[in-house]
């Protein structure tokens, strides 16, 4: 806060006298900058605008590489045209609207035009629990729990509706897909709607949160201990006893693993798509 | 003799009852998605006929629209305590559209047969979509309490 | 796009539903693929040929890789079901196929079986194999008589050229 505040002085002083240059030399006042410097009232606190830090020393190569899991085509039959043209509108959009780099277990807050009331938003904070779709009608589903209701928000990423995605805290889970968060204990979906940005690196990996989740007793909405939802953060051992740990291994097609027609490599394309939206961002 | 087995096994009866009580180890189905005809629901208005405690949750015994299928903003007919009671759902567990709210339970806020809400006071956040939906609304939204 | 199962089939979309279940379909192929390797020619039925033949592709690329890599060196272990063969896939196969990209087998009809049933049979090889092989080469004789008749022609035409020039 302290450097904070130290730069804003700096910077308001820099534009007091970039003003007196500017009267001195051309007698002329812009009025944005005019409306830049703070007032010279010194007992009127002034919120400093949101810091964004641009650390030089990063070249653009150490930066991590990002792209976002929608612009991969899904395996399918259909004319990669289609993709080519969504991808175009999705690149426009995204010049428009900051999308931040997120996974399912990172936090956001969304807010979005409410039709329903005249000149409104709707802020939205919560946990991202799953990310769906591919191409223009990708979506990503919010959770939270708001006076002990849990209230899920599932939103379109290009809706137009959609005015700012701002990224809480950027974080990892040790599953793609959250879901099981409905049948936890309330604790692991509650987010504080007021909550403070964490600063997040922007080089490195990602952050992994290796939390074990304690679930709620038994009927779930889904059986999370099957082979089939291979689920890595739920703490089963505390809830489920070890013959049904190994009864639900009776469920496991362990030679699906090998079947190399489930294969689809996307090492290939994502790299082709990644210096295709980066070229189209830079433009 | 037998008294006392007798005895014995009731002592042992009530044990395992009350342990019941806290752990819940038997299985109930959940609650249905979207609201018919027999879904729970949960009565999210502070009026008393929705509070006091019973031993059967509320259930949905008729739905007034066209298929049978309740969704927000839907008037449906409540057996609350023994007495039939009308209410308005207020949020389901079924997915809706995109963008709009899901909720974790089925609640619904009593009315009165004139469509006056039976409580003062709304605890659970409301889907902003029943601000736009025909029908009259506006005494339900003005005991809302939060909106998503 | 939506199309009959046939029609998925004949796309490679999906695979076919053969033996006792998924599982039991697995176990077959990979001993249909173990003969493969072995014998570098096998004859089959055409529905397991064809079925087979996308594994025994695959499985050439992951050999590609080298036994060093552990992804290749699991999927040789799952699928040749006797390890003798997993030094051959990658000191022989490997190597053989180093120039292509995709393309190692080969695969021709037979004649259906009327032995046990009347299935359509076929053969699958890999390419490069010391066989015989399977479809004839063709033959270039000058001395047949559509060859020769070609030739007077070919001289013919060649004189009136020659004299009308």
């Amino acid at each position: 806060m302290a450097a904070c505040c130290r730069n804003l002085h700096k910077c308001a002083h820099y534009l007091r006298s970039v003003r007196l240059q500017q009267i001195q030399n051309e007698r002329l006042l812009s009025t944005s900058s005019c409306r830049l410097a703070p007032s010279d009232k010194p007992g009127k606190f002034i919120p400093p605008s949101k810091p964004v830090i641009i650390d030089k020393a990063q070249s653009a190569t150490s930066q991590r590489k990002f792209l976002s899991p929608e612009f991969i085509p899904p395996r399918q039959r259909t004319d990669p045209l289609k993709f080519s043209m969504e991808r175009k509108d999705m690149i426009r959009r995204r010049k428009v609207l900051d999308i931040p780099e997120f996974y399912a277990g990172s936090i956001l807050a969304v807010t979005m035009t409410d039709p329903n009331a005249n000149g409104k938003v709707n802020r939205f904070v919560g946990i991202c629990i799953q990310r769906g779709g591919k191409g223009l009608g990708a979506t990503f589903v919010l959770r939270n729990i708001i006076d002990n209701q849990g209230v899920e928000i599932c939103y379109e990423l290009y809706n137009p509706r959609i005015q700012q995605v701002e990224l809480l805290k950027l974080e990892k889970r040790l599953d793609d897909n959250l879901l099981y968060l409905r049948d936890a204990l309330p604790e692991y979906s509650t987010v504080e709607p007021n909550m403070k940005p964490v600063p997040a690196p922007s080089t490195g990996e990602v952050p992994l949160n290796k939390m074990k989740v304690r679930m709620r007793p038994k009927p779930w909405s889904k059986r999370w201990e099957r082979p089939k939802y291979n689920v890595q953060g739920i703490a089963f051992e505390q809830i489920l006893s070890a013959e049904q740990l190994e009864h639900a291994q009776k469920w496991a097609q362990p030679w699906l693993q090998y079947d190399m027609l489930k294969e689809y490599d996307t090492s290939r394309i994502q790299e082709e798509i990644l210096t295709e939206v980066t070229r189209e961002m830079g433009q | 003799m037998a008294l006392f087995h007798a005895s014995r096994s009731l002592v042992g009866f009530l044990i395992e009852t009350s342990t019941n009580i806290q752990q819940r180890t038997f299985r109930v189905s959940s609650a249905a998605a979207a609201i018919q005809k027999m879904t729970r629901v949960r009565v999210v208005d502070n009026s008393s006929l929705g509070n006091t405690p019973y031993h059967k949750a509320p259930r949905v015994i008729h739905v007034y629209t066209k298929n049978g299928i309740g969704k927000v903003g839907d008037k449906v007919l409540l057996a609350i305590k023994g007495q039939k009671k009308k209410a308005v759902i207020v949020g389901h567990k079924m997915p809706g559209d995109r963008m709009t709210p899901r909720f974790d339970s089925n609640n619904v806020v009593l009315i009165e047969e004139n469509g006056n809400p039976t409580g003062t006071r709304i605890r659970v956040p409301i889907p902003t979509q029943l601000r736009s939906m025909d029908g009259d609304f506006s005494k339900v939204l003005a005991i809302a309490g939060a909106f998503v | 796009m939506r199309l009959t199962l046939q029609m998925l089939i004949s796309h490679g979309r999906v695979a076919r539903r053969m033996g006792l279940g998924p599982e039991s379909r697995i176990n077959m192929l990979r001993n249909i693929l173990t003969g493969l390797v072995r014998h570098e020619r096998i004859e089959t039925t055409l529905a397991r040929a064809d079925e087979v033949r996308f594994y025994a592709e695959k499985l050439i690329d992951y050999a590609k890789k080298g036994d060093t890599d552990e992804k290749a060196m699991k999927m040789a272990s799952f699928w040749l079901t006797e390890k003798d063969l997993v030094p051959k896939l990658f000191k022989v196969l490997a190597p053989r196929f180093e120039t292509q990209t995709n393309g190692y087998t080969r695969m021709a009809r037979l004649p259906n079986r009327t032995n046990l049933d009347r299935a359509k049979m076929a053969v699958l090889e890999y390419k490069g194999n010391p066989f015989p092989p399977l479809y004839p080469v063709k033959k270039e004789n000058e001395l047949t008589l559509i060859n020769q008749l070609l030739k007077g022609y070919r001289e013919d035409m060649a004189q009136q050229l020659a004299t009308k020039a």
